[in-house]
């Protein structure tokens, strides 16, 4: 079968590899309809993350047709058109019993930190992911979710990661009524976010980015403010003046670990690996939210360690939330706004790349090139 | 109150008897002060002990690298890239080193560019060296962004053309029984060949 196939820092290759085989009776393989890229997969296309091995296939969003069950799947069937949530959850582990499908414990043998993820390196488990034409998906009577009939499918493919996140991100904001929400990041998980803080009922939210061109579809597709950083001296000063220099209620890190911004983050942490990731969203969220707000975070940092200004979290007695989005958990609810028209998840597709031309795409969505949002793989 | 609210009352009721012996045990208990709520939904019958009923072993898990924070390895794994070669080793030294260690992260990193290498190298044994350029997605950068590829080229071509001439020059004018003590010279060189024949081109 086809693959996406990973082979350093900076490059990838479509390449045949062996069909995926059931290796427990919980398995499923799903035949891809639909994947996407994700901000986090160049992460590892960077070579940023720990234990990302040449040979491994990206890919933790996607959607397909379940082609094989194993003998103890029982809300499967063959033929079922399921969209899979990025989280691999075993659903019995104390964590999943709480809803924490994002941390489940028994799905990563790697590391205890991070629960296991499709197609996100061996820190994360050592799946193959669905940037493929097949997929092994482990426990598949837990996360795999039939898609609903109507569906579009290039909405189902953004249930499984984008949405959910970005929903999270507000949801973990602990938005009130009124609030003024600033998300860091237009990227699709920013956009969604800025979108899903409206229904929490924040009362103005303003979008932070570099790319005119994400800022100009933000706004139009979420109705917020834009600003781009590349234009203003001091973003947490521009931030404070514009919040009668008290800061915003709630601060978004939508960015993560390849925050531009800082030339200090970029280099220390882009550039020299000396700490987990470039945090200049995270710094600026942190200087900029109010004195007793709350910072959400939903970029994603590498295992080690970041320069960001814990004292100013305790000085301010800011509640910093964070997780591993727990997409199962969300799903019905997403579903249902989805179905209602309160979100319309498939307009943020802005390409449409047939797998083999993989190592294009990833320059693409890498390098923002050609208006890239977010590119779709055609298997 | 909702569900929240009865778990916290319910784990209320069930420790009170046990924790009489501490004056104003729980006095203060606000079920609704849960700043994980909902993202971590308590219920009163869950401990943290790992008593949960696990699902059936993943064969062949005798092979897989665990975190040394966790007693086994976890019932599903993944088999995308087995730990092989020279990377392997390192990453079998780092999974002795517990995450919350910079030896493990920084040992994994290192196996992730020595695999880089065994990768390259084994594309050239396959005879597909040559895909470098098409792997980093250069036709795509061609198409949309010409002018970096051209920046890019035009820098290499030039560190390239600089590092080449450092090196000829230093060959050529170093002493023949002092590059031998250096160790540059072999007599089977080819390029010591090349600074033979240009040195005879370069003869009135």
């Amino acid at each position: 079968m086809l693959a996406m196939n990973y082979r350093g820092p900076g490059r990838v290759r479509a390449s045949h590899k062996p069909m995926p085989e059931i290796l427990h009776p919980q398995d499923a393989i799903v035949r891809v309809t639909r994947s996407c890229i994700c901000g986090s997969d160049l992460h590892l296309y960077h070579g940023n993350v720990p234990d990302t091995r040449v040979g491994t296939t990206f890919g933790h969003e996607f959607t397909g047709v379940v082609e094989e069950i194993g003998s103890e799947v029982r809300n499967l069937k063959v033929g079922d058109q399921v969209l899979v949530p990025f989280n691999i959850a075993c659903g019995r582990c104390v964590f999943c019993q709480q809803g924490l499908y994002g941390n489940c414990h028994e799905s990563n043998p790697e590391a205890t930190a991070v629960g296991g993820i499709f197609g996100y390196s061996h820190t994360a488990g050592g799946y193959d992911g669905g940037q493929a034409e097949y997929v092994r998906v482990p426990y598949a009577d837990v996360g795999p979710t039939v898609i609903p009939a109507g569906m579009d499918l290039d909405d189902a493919v953004l249930l499984t990661d984008v949405v959910p996140t970005g929903y999270q991100a507000a949801e973990m904001g602990g938005i009130q009524v009124g609030d003024t929400v600033v998300v860091f990041g237009a990227g699709p998980v920013g956009i969604m976010a800025a979108k899903s803080a409206w229904l929490f009922g924040a009362g103005r939210v303003i979008v932070i980015d570099q790319l005119d061109y994400r800022l100009e579809f933000v706004q139009r597709y979420a109705q917020c403010e834009v600003y781009n950083f590349d234009s203003i001296e001091d973003p947490v000063l521009f931030i404070k003046k514009i919040t009668d220099h008290l800061g915003a209620d709630v601060c978004i890190d939508a960015v993560g670990a390849e925050a531009a911004g800082s030339a200090m983050q970029t280099i220390t942490g882009r550039k020299m690996l000396l700490q987990a990731g470039s945090a200049t969203a995270l710094q600026w969220a942190i200087n900029s939210v109010k004195k007793g707000g709350v910072v959400s975070i939903v970029g994603v940092y590498g295992p080690t360690g970041n320069m960001i200004p814990i004292g100013n979290v305790l000085n301010k007695g800011i509640t910093i939330r964070a997780n591993q989005t727990s997409v199962k958990r969300l799903l019905p609810r997403l579903i249902e706004h989805v179905q209602n028209g309160v979100l319309n998840p498939k307009e943020l597709i802005t390409h449409r790349i047939p797998l083999q031309d993989v190592s294009d795409a990833y320059r693409i969505f890498s390098d923002k090139l050609d208006g890239c949002i977010k590119p779709l793989l055609i298997t | 109150m909702n569900e929240h609210d009865n778990n916290g009352q319910s784990l209320k009721d069930k420790l009170s008897a046990k924790m009489s012996h501490i004056n104003g045990w729980g006095v203060d208990a606000d079920p609704k002060n849960d700043p994980t709520y909902p993202m971590r939904r308590r219920t009163g019958s869950l401990g943290n002990a790992p008593n949960w009923e696990r699902p059936p072993q993943q064969p062949g898990y005798r092979h897989i690298l665990h975190s040394n924070e966790r007693p086994d390895v976890t019932r599903v794994f993944g088999t995308s890239a087995p730990a092989a070669g020279l990377s392997g080793m390192i990453r079998r030294c780092a999974f002795k080193y517990s995450e919350g260690r910079f030896a493990h992260w920084l040992l994994l990193l290192a196996a992730d560019r020595v695999n880089m290498v065994e990768g390259f190298a084994n594309d050239v044994r396959h005879g597909k060296g040559c895909h470098y350029l098409t792997d980093k997605g250069i036709k795509a950068q061609w198409k949309y962004d010409r002018k970096t590829v051209v920046t890019k080229a035009a820098v290499g071509a030039a560190v390239v053309g600089l590092l080449a001439g450092i090196c000829l020059r230093r060959h050529i004018h170093i002493r023949p029984e002092k590059r031998h003590f250096l160790g540059l010279l072999d007599k089977h060189s080819k390029l010591q060949r090349f600074i033979h024949d240009y040195k005879k081109m370069m003869q009135p």
